[in-house]
C-alpha cells in the first residue's frame, strides 16, 4: 500500500516536472535570468577589485586644465597622471571643461588657475577647483581627495619656502647683502627644501599603511557573493507558478478527477511539492555548476550541506507557493502575488551585498533584524556558511531547520484553507 | 482605432493584476530598493550644492582607534582629519572597532599606535594602520589619500626645522651667520608656520558644480536622482510585454481575425493596439515620479526633483513611451509563443535594462560593459533623465537622446510591422 502511494506520488511528480519543463518562459526566468544577472553584476563590478583580481580597473574620467605657467601646476598635473584611478585628458579651456562636465562627458574637471605657482611662491592661499558632474556626484569626494593629495607636496613646498624666508629675514643675513649673495642664498634655500622633500618622500615621518580588501586579501570573486543571492531570489519566482498551477488544476477539474481515483490526498499534494523541490535543487545545481565550472565560483567542500540547504529552500518555496495558491482567488492573482514576493523579499532580507562582499544582513541593524524573519536570509546564510567554509554542520543545520520551520508554517496555513474543488 | 484603444484600456484597468504589475510593483521596488540602500548607507543624497555653487562633498566616515589618548599630536591628527580632510571621525576602542569592522558595521578604521606623539616629537618614523573592508575602491583610495595628506601636513613642523637646519649648515661659511641664533629661531618659526598652515592651508582642493549649469538653482546630488529615473526606465520598457501579450491574446482567441472582417484597416487596428501601452507608460512615469517626490521623503530619503524644463521632460517621456510601445510590436511580431513573450522577452528586457544603466549607473561599472550599454534604448532614456533631472539642463541637452529614441522607435516599428502576421 505504501509502495503504491509512493508510486502514485512519484507519477504526479513526474507529470508536474514534464509540465514545468515544457514552459520555456518559466525556465528562462528560473534558470537563465539568475545566471545572466549574477554574471553581469559580478563582471560589472570586478574593476573595483583590480588589485586583487587583475581585472580592468574602474577609472574616473576627468579633464585637467592647467592655466598656470609655473612649475607647481605642472607638478600637480604630473602627480594626477600617476594615479591609476584617474583617466586624464588635458584641455586648454576651463570653460570648455566646465561645459563638457555639465553635459556628462567626464565625471569631473580639475582646474589649476592662472598664476597658481606665483601665488604659492608669494605665500598666498590657492584653490584648485574640482568641477563635478552632478549626475556622477558619488565620486565627487574621491576626485577632490585625490586632487588634494596631488597638491599636498606643492603646499608643503610653499610652506617650506616661506619658512626659510622668515628664517633668513629674522636672522638678518641678507639685510645688506649684494644681489649675487642674495641669489646664492636663494639657490641654497631651494636646494635645502628639495633635499628635505626628497628625504620626506623616501622615508615619511608619518606613514599610512593600508590593509584590507584589495590590499592584502586573497583575490576576490564577486560571483561568490552574487550567485547565492540570485539563486535564492529566483528560486522564489517559482512560488507564483506553483500558486497559478494550483488554480489551473482546480479550475480545469484535475483535482476533482484525481479525488475520484484511488489516490490519497497526501499523494495529490505531495506529488507536485516533490516536483517543485526537485526544480529548486536543479536550479541551484545548474547555477552553482555553471558558476563553478566557468567562473571559478567557490562552492565549498560540503555538497551534502549545499543539498540540505537546497532541499529545505525547495520545500519552503513549494509550500509558500501552495499558500499563495490557496489565499488567492485566481491564477493571475497568485502569479502577481508570487512576483511581488519574489521581487521585494530579497531586498528587505538583505541577501545582496551592499558595497562589500558580504550580504547586507550581516551588518545587522534594521536589515539584519528584518532578515531574521524572512526565509531568503536563512537560505542565503546557509549557502554562505557552506560555501565560505565558515559554517560547521551545526550552524548550517540551524539554517536548514529554520527553513523547514518556515515550510511547516506555510504548509499548515495552506492546509487550513485548502479546498480541492 | 480609438474604440480598440478604449476597449484595451478598459480591459487593462479592470485587470487588477496588470495594474499591480504596471504601477504598484515599480513603486514597491523603488521604495524597497532605495530604502534598503539608504539603510545600508548608500541611498541618501551624496552631496549637495550650497548658495555659492560650491559642492559640499559627503564627509567620508572613518572610525579612529586612538591608542595614544594622552598624546597631543594624536589629538591634532584627529582634529585635522575632520577639519581639513573632509572626514567624519568616530572614535572607538580598538576591540570594539575590530568587532564592528569584522561584522561589516563599519567600512574603514584608522589605528593610531601607542606612543605615536612621542615618536613624532623624537623624529622617529611612525606608521598608522588604515584597514578597510569595502569594495568601494575609489573611496578607499580617497580616504587613504586624505589621511596621508593630513599626516604629510602634520610633519610640516618637523620638515621646516630640518630645512632650516640644513640651510644653517649651508650658511656656516658665511661670516655674519650665528649658529646659536639660527638654532634658537628655527623651532619657533616652524611652530608658527605649522599653526598658520593648520588654520589656512596654502593649497586646497574645492569641489564645485559646473558653472555652465547655472547657479540659480542648487543641484542636489542624490541617490534618489539616480535611482528613480533608472528604475522608471526599467519598468517602462517592461510594459512592452503588455502590448505583446495583448496582441498575442487577440491572435490566440481569434479576435484579430474577426476584426479583420470589419471595415477597419490593418494599420489602424495595430495603432489602436498601441495607444493603450503609450498611455500606460505616461501614467507609469507620473505615478513613479510622484512616488519619488512624495513617498520617498516619508522614509527619510531625498525627494525627487524634476529639473527646470517641464516641456523637455514631457517630450522625453513621450519619446520613451513611443520607443517602448514600438518595442512591444516588435516582440509581438517575432515571438511565436506565450513563453517567448513572458519569459524570454523578460530576460532580454532585464538584461537590456542592466546594460543600459537602469540598475547601476554606467559610470560605476567597467568601461567595456558601459560602452556596450550605449546600444540600448534604456541608456538614452536614462541619460535623458539624468540631463534633465540631475544636471538641471534643458531641451537642447536631450535632443540627442530624443533623436536616438525616435530612431529606435522607427527601427522597432519597421521591423515589427514587416514581420507582423495578423492571422
Amino acid at each position: 500500500m505504501t509502495m503504491d502511494a509512493l508510486r502514485a506520488t512519484l507519477a504526479i511528480t513526474w507529470k508536474e516536472l514534464q509540465v514545468t519543463f515544457r514552459d520555456r518562459g518559466l525556465l528562462a526566468i528560473l534558470f537563465l535570468l539568475p545566471l545572466v544577472f549574477s554574471t553581469l553584476f559580478s563582471l560589472s563590478q570586478q574593476g573595483a577589485l583590480d588589485v586583487a583580481t587583475g581585472a580592468t580597473p574602474i577609472t574616473v574620467r576627468v579633464f585637467v586644465v592647467n592655466n598656470d605657467d609655473g612649475d607647481y601646476g605642472r607638478q600637480i598635473v604630473a602627480a594626477l597622471k600617476q594615479m591609476t584611478t584617474l583617466d586624464i585628458e588635458e584641455l586648454s579651456s576651463a570653460e570648455e571643461a566646465d561645459r563638457r562636465v555639465g553635459q556628462g562627458d567626464r565625471a569631473a574637471a580639475i582646474l589649476i588657475p592662472a598664476g597658481f605657482s606665483a601665488g604659492v611662491n608669494a605665500y598666498q592661499p590657492q584653490r584648485v577647483k574640482v568641477v563635478v558632474d552632478p549626475a556622477q556626484g558619488s565620486i565627487a569626494d574621491v576626485v577632490v581627495g585625490l586632487t588634494g593629495y596631488a597638491a599636498a607636496p606643492v603646499s608643503i613646498q610653499g610652506e617650506l619656502l616661506q619658512g626659510t624666508r622668515t628664517f633668513l629675514d629674522e636672522l638678518g643675513l641678507l639685510d645688506d647683502a649684494p644681489p649675487e649673495a642674495i641669489g646664492a642664498v636663494e639657490a641654497q634655500t631651494v636646494g635645502a627644501i628639495m633635499e628635505q622633500l626628497q628625504a620626506m618622500q623616501a622615508e615619511p615621518p608619518i606613514s599610512v599603511a593600508p590593509a584590507g580588501i584589495g590590499v592584502d586579501s586573497e583575490p576576490i570573486n564577486l560571483l561568490d557573493s552574487f550567485m547565492p543571492a540570485f539563486a535564492v531570489m529566483f528560486a522564489f519566482f517559482l512560488t507564483g507558478h506553483v500558486g497559478e498551477t494550483f488554480h489551473r488544476e482546480r479550475d480545469q477539474g484535475t483535482f476533482r478527477r484525481l479525488l475520484a481515483s484511488p489516490l490519497r490526498h497526501t499523494s495529490i499534494i505531495a506529488g507536485p511539492m516533490v516536483a517543485y523541490v526537485i526544480i529548486v535543487v536543479l536550479q541551484v545545481v545548474f547555477l552553482f555548476g555553471i558558476g563553478a565550472g566557468l567562473f571559478k565560483l567557490d562552492i565549498g567542500d560540503s555538497l551534502i550541506g549545499l543539498l540540505a540547504v537546497s532541499i529545505a529552500l525547495g520545500l519552503t518555496v513549494a509550500t509558500l507557493g501552495l499558500l499563495i495558491g490557496v489565499v488567492t482567488r485566481t491564477g493571475r492573482q497568485a502569479d502577481t502575488l508570487g512576483t511581488l514576493i519574489a521581487f521585494v523579499l530579497p531586498f528587505i532580507s538583505g541577501i545582496f551585498p551592499m558595497n562589500g562582499t558580504d550580504p547586507a544582513y550581516l551588518a545587522g541593524g534594521p536589515i539584519g533584524t528584518i532578515g531574521m524573519f524572512i526565509p531568503h536570509m536563512h537560505a542565503a546564510e546557509g549557502y554562505r556558511l557552506v560555501m565560505t567554509g565558515e559554517g560547521t554542520p551545526e550552524t548550517v543545520l540551524v539554517q536548514v531547520v529554520v527553513l523547514l520551520g518556515f515550510a511547516l508554517v506555510f504548509f499548515v496555513l495552506a492546509a487550513r484553507r485548502l479546498r480541492f474543488a | 482605432m480609438l474604440s480598440i484603444a478604449w476597449k484595451d484600456l478598459l480591459i487593462l484597468f479592470k485587470d487588477r493584476n496588470a495594474l499591480i504589475g504596471a504601477f504598484v510593483l515599480p513603486i514597491v521596488f523603488v521604495v524597497v530598493y532605495l530604502g534598503v540602500a539608504g539603510a545600508a548607507g548608500g541611498g541618501r543624497g551624496d552631496s549637495a550644492g550650497n548658495d555659492n555653487g560650491t559642492v559640499q562633498t559627503r564627509r567620508m566616515p572613518l572610525v579612529v582607534v586612538n591608542n595614544d589618548p594622552t598624546g597631543a599630536t594624536a589629538r591634532v591628527l584627529i582634529d585635522d582629519l575632520g577639519r581639513h580632510a573632509n572626514i567624519a571621525v568616530t572614535q572607538y576602542p580598538e576591540a570594539d572597532a575590530r568587532a564592528k569592522l569584522g561584522a561589516k558595521e563599519i567600512e574603514r578604521m584608522l589605528v593610531i599606535p601607542a606612543g605615536f606623539s612621542d615618536s613624532v616629537a623624537a623624529g622617529k618614523p611612525v606608521s598608522l594602520l588604515l584597514e578597510n573592508n569595502s569594495l568601494d575602491r575609489g573611496t578607499n583610495e580617497a580616504v587613504f589619500m586624505a589621511v596621508a595628506g593630513v599626516t604629510r601636513q602634520m610633519s610640516l613642523e618637523r620638515q621646516i626645522v630640518a630645512s632650516l637646519e640644513r640651510l644653517g649648515e649651508m650658511q656656516r661659511a658665511n661670516p655674519s651667520f650665528d649658529p646659536a641664533t639660527s638654532a634658537a629661531l628655527a623651532i619657533p618659526i616652524a611652530q608658527r608656520q605649522f599653526e598658520a598652515s593648520r588654520d589656512q592651508p596654502l593649497v586646497t582642493a574645492v569641489g564645485s558644480q559646473p558653472a555652465s549649469l547655472g547657479q540659480g538653482e542648487q543641484v542636489v546630488i542624490s541617490g534618489v536622482q539616480i535611482g528613480v529615473p533608472g528604475f522608471a526606465v526599467l519598468f517602462i520598457f517592461l510594459t512592452a510585454q503588455i502590448t505583446a501579450r495583448s496582441i498575442y491574446d487577440e491572435k490566440k482567441t481569434g479576435t484579430f481575425r474577426r476584426l479583420m472582417a470589419a471595415p477597419l484597416g490593418k494599420w489602424r487596428m495595430l495603432i489602436g493596439k498601441l495607444i493603450p501601452n503609450f498611455i500606460v507608460v505616461l501614467l507609469q512615469v507620473v505615478v513613479m515620479f510622484a512616488a519619488g517626490m512624495f513617498l520617498l521623503p516619508l522614509i527619510g530619503l531625498d525627494a525627487l526633483r524634476l529639473g527646470k524644463d517641464p516641456v523637455a521632460l514631457v517630450l522625453l517621456v513621450l519619446s520613451i513611451a513611443l520607443c517602448c510601445t514600438t518595442l512591444g510590436i516588435l516582440i509581438a511580431a517575432v515571438a511565436r509563443t506565450e513563453a517567448q513573450i513572458g519569459g524570454i522577452a523578460a530576460l532580454v528586457l532585464w538584461v537590456l535594462a542592466f546594460l543600459g544603466g537602469s540598475f547601476i549607473p554606467l559610470f560605476l561599472i567597467n568601461e567595456s560593459m558601459a560602452t556596450l550599454g550605449q546600444v540600448t534604448p534604456h541608456y538614452w532614456a536614462v541619460t535623458g533623465f539624468y540631463d534633465l533631472l540631475t544636471r538641471g539642463q534643458g531641451l537642447a541637452a536631450i535632443l540627442d537622446s530624443i533623436a536616438i529614441l525616435l530612431g529606435f522607435s522607427t527601427v522597432f516599428f519597421v521591423i515589427g510591422a514587416w514581420r507582423f502576421e495578423f492571422e
